[in-house]
């Protein structure tokens, strides 16, 4: 059972994860993200991340196995964590999208594809790498 | 998900005039020719590289939802377009990383740093979107390739190639 959260209300000082499902999403050897790993959906338009806070970080990686990884037959190679008011101060928006528990959406990405990549570019260097 | 082709440097030649020249400089110029051959060969394979790395992205990317988030399969008819690219790709500008982005199309990036990065997406229909950002800079846009490179595009990869603000 995970620490609750308030489903509604989302905290700018929270921090999501990005769960990345592929070696090629980040470089281990740079030790950071690749923008286009957080990058919206073209099927949604949306980002999907998880509310980490509260949780230690065997409960977020169990988190990501269990509502990620296992449902989509993958496996989770890493992370990327950033605070909600990294998403806000690009003008996007973090929305809570439950179930499952502590999933959010980033949305209010343009429709202009060279902004959301521009957008993703400057998200990317402010999250940070998280290796299992 | 990436295929990772290595960047290569920045290849660049000296060009000297041939009047007037001691025999110490007919010499290096000599050698000037003979390494420009040599480099022109070597860029010529790492070009032809590239179409067994694209190949092999669109291959890996061949079915929908191929990153596990609902991404769209990748779209071969850009294929050409890639190509046509690299082809006209300046001798002196460094190659990319091919990958391929979430809604089928291709991506190269230029990626040195978390604030020195460009990277543009090949369209179906031959439009290249494109974002860079350099220290707290950002730029980008969306220009079509006819029959060169867009001086955009160059720029870009020359900004973030020679870390220029």
């Amino acid at each position: 059972m995970l620490p609750t959260i308030d489903a509604n209300i989302i905290d700018h000082n929270e921090t999501v994860s990005r769960y990345l499902l592929s070696s090629s999403d980040f470089a281990t050897n740079k030790l950071r993200v690749k923008a286009r790993a957080l990058e919206p959906s073209p099927i949604d338009q949306s980002t999907s991340v998880f509310r980490v806070n509260g949780l230690t970080e065997n409960e977020i990686w169990d988190m990501g196995t269990r509502e990620v990884a296992d449902p989509r037959g993958r496996r989770i190679h890493a992370r990327a964590d950033f605070t909600v008011s990294h998403v806000l101060n690009l003008n996007l928006s973090v929305i809570p999208s439950e179930p499952p528990e502590r999933h959010a959406l980033i949305s209010g990405w343009s429709n202009e594809k060279h902004s959301r990549m521009a957008k993703a570019q400057e998200l990317a260097a402010q999250a940070s790498l998280k290796l299992p | 998900m990436t295929v990772y082709a290595p960047a290569r440097n920045g290849l660049s030649f000296l060009f000297v005039p041939d009047s007037g020249l001691s025999q110490d400089a007919h010499e290096v110029h000599r050698i000037q020719a003979v390494n420009r051959d040599a480099s022109s060969s070597l860029v010529e394979i790492l070009k032809g590289q590239y179409i067994q790395y694209i190949s092999s992205a669109l291959a890996l990317a061949s079915q929908d939802d191929w990153d596990g988030y609902q991404a769209l399969a990748a779209d071969v008819s850009v294929f050409s377009y890639a190509l046509n690219f690299i082809n006209q790709l300046p001798i002196n500008y460094p190659l990319p990383e091919v990958a391929i982005d979430s809604d089928g199309e291709i991506a190269f990036e230029w990626d040195y740093e978390p604030r020195r990065i460009f990277s543009i997406r090949i369209g179906r229909d031959g439009w290249l979107n494109y974002a860079g950002l350099i220290g707290h800079s950002s730029f980008h846009g969306a220009e079509f390739m006819r029959d060169s490179i867009p001086p955009e595009i160059l720029n870009g990869i020359d900004r973030v190639a020679n870390n220029r603000r």
